[in-house]
């Protein structure tokens, strides 16, 4: 599996369906991922829209020395991060998409199957948000160190930091979790 | 949730207001250009009308003066009055009628008034007036259609660089080990340490490896930058004490002792 390398090329070429195999591949984990950052599927589901709107206006930026993957994804955190920004600056903005309890526990239910599974993501969801992020993109997405470095901007050394810290306060929730009546 | 129809129709939907947005820009900036165009060819062509002539009286010549109520209008009003002046066809113009010359040579364009005015400060002014009104129709042009031009750069963010990451976290708790006195050692032997970072606001960073089992509590600080030695608090409390020790700090670690 050449991760959407290949669909890529055919799509740098001019084919269109190629295009559609890329959404088809990684648009659920996108909104995923960015819903990590923005907590609201909806909103997820706009800013994600807009990464793939980056790929068709300037799809000649990627230069395949990442994978494709690490390049949407880090399109999909900018994306996160500046939403997040324009919101602390105007919280209406917070309201702009409305929210639809349905299509949460949707996306909720396809990705998450067990209790277990559940149990796991309430318990990242409320750690701060690198560690949310590094915990996602090595375990939910497979990620190298380096990749995750490279979505994340920082070096591997501080990934592999932050990934120790992550677990340390995912397993220290999960504790206090289970404790609980 | 949209469907997957809904979803890609959405991002086409999106690429298409973006085209059609840049498409009408480009038509602004495109006239814009052809106004700067043509002053820029007024400016080079009117200092080749302006010759030496002898002196003698010559009739006022009509320009449109660049005076303070001027500047005081809206930036396009005084646009479109500058360039009017430079392009609209001014017929009076003859070798006879320019050239009011001082007595060291330099000629000035005389306003109705029959004041000189310097010609290449005017000029400096407009070309500064030019420059702003392009810009700022660039910029926000730039700023309304681009979407995402530096969506590979995150939002700049002014940060002073950190130190975390450097070491890995067995070089951090070997290098708090070695501050540990063979006694601490030993009370804490097996012990998972809990660490810290702290950032003053000058950016020192620092790393504090806390030791606790029962009442001992050992804090080595290590400055972040280099693992060195900063600081060292607490110490053994032993079974029997019926008091607390308080908490010693070793300003000086020297390891040789």
């Amino acid at each position: 599996m050449d991760n959407g390398e290949s669909s890529y090329r055919r799509f740098l070429d001019g084919d269109e369906s190629a295009f559609g195999e890329i959404l088809d591949m990684y648009s659920e984990n996108l909104i995923f991922f960015i819903n990590r950052y923005v907590g609201n599927v909806a909103v997820a589901q706009e800013l994600s829209e807009d990464v793939f709107v980056e790929i068709l206006l300037h799809k000649r930026r990627y230069n395949f020395r990442t994978s494709l993957k690490t390049y949407l994804f880090t399109i999909g955190r900018n994306k996160a991060v500046s939403y997040l920004r324009r919101c602390s600056r105007r919280p209406e903005c917070a309201y702009e998409y409305i929210e639809n309890e349905s299509d949460r526990r949707n996306i909720e239910d396809e990705f998450i199957k067990k209790e277990r599974e559940r149990e796991l993501h309430r318990a990242i969801n409320t750690l701060n948000d690198d560690y949310k992020t590094v915990l996602h993109l090595i375990y939910f997405e497979d990620m190298s160190y380096e990749q995750t470095a490279a979505v994340m901007k920082k070096n591997k050394k501080q990934i592999e930091n932050l990934a120790y810290r992550a677990r340390q306060a995912l397993k220290k929730e999960l504790e206090r979790e289970a404790k609980l009546p | 949730m949209k469907s997957r129809e809904e979803y890609t129709a959405s991002i086409y939907a999106k690429r298409d207001a973006i085209l059609k947005k840049r498409k009408k820009a480009a038509g602004g900036i495109a006239a814009a250009l052809c106004i700067a165009v043509s002053f820029c060819t007024a400016a080079a062509v009117m200092p080749k009308m302006m010759k030496k002539t002898s002196h003698k009286e010559t009739p006022a010549v009509e320009t449109t003066a660049f005076n303070t109520e001027n500047l005081e209008n809206t930036e396009g009003e005084i646009l479109v009055t500058f360039v009017e002046s430079y392009i609209k066809p001014k017929p009076e113009y003859s070798e006879e009628a320019m050239g009011a010359e001082n007595e060291q040579g330099e000629n000035f364009i005389v306003d109705a008034e029959g004041e000189p005015e310097n010609r290449i400060e005017k000029e400096e002014w407009a070309d500064k007036q030019f420059a702003n009104h392009v810009t700022k129709a660039v910029t926000e042009i730039a700023l309304e259609t681009v979407v995402g031009e530096d969506a590979l750069h995150e939002p700049a963010v002014t940060k002073k660089p950190s130190s975390l990451g450097k070491y890995t976290n067995d070089e951090i708790l070997e290098a708090a080990e070695n501050c540990l006195t063979d006694e601490e050692k030993k009370a804490v032997e097996g012990v998972e340490p809990m660490v810290t970072v702290t950032r003053t606001k000058g950016g020192e960073e620092s790393y504090g490896i806390m030791y606790m089992v029962g009442d001992t509590k050992i804090k080595i600080i290590l400055n972040a930058e280099n693992l060195e030695f900063v600081d060292k608090s607490g110490g053994i409390i032993s079974e029997g004490t019926t008091a607390a020790l308080p908490y010693m700090t070793t300003p000086a670690y020297n390891p040789v002792n």
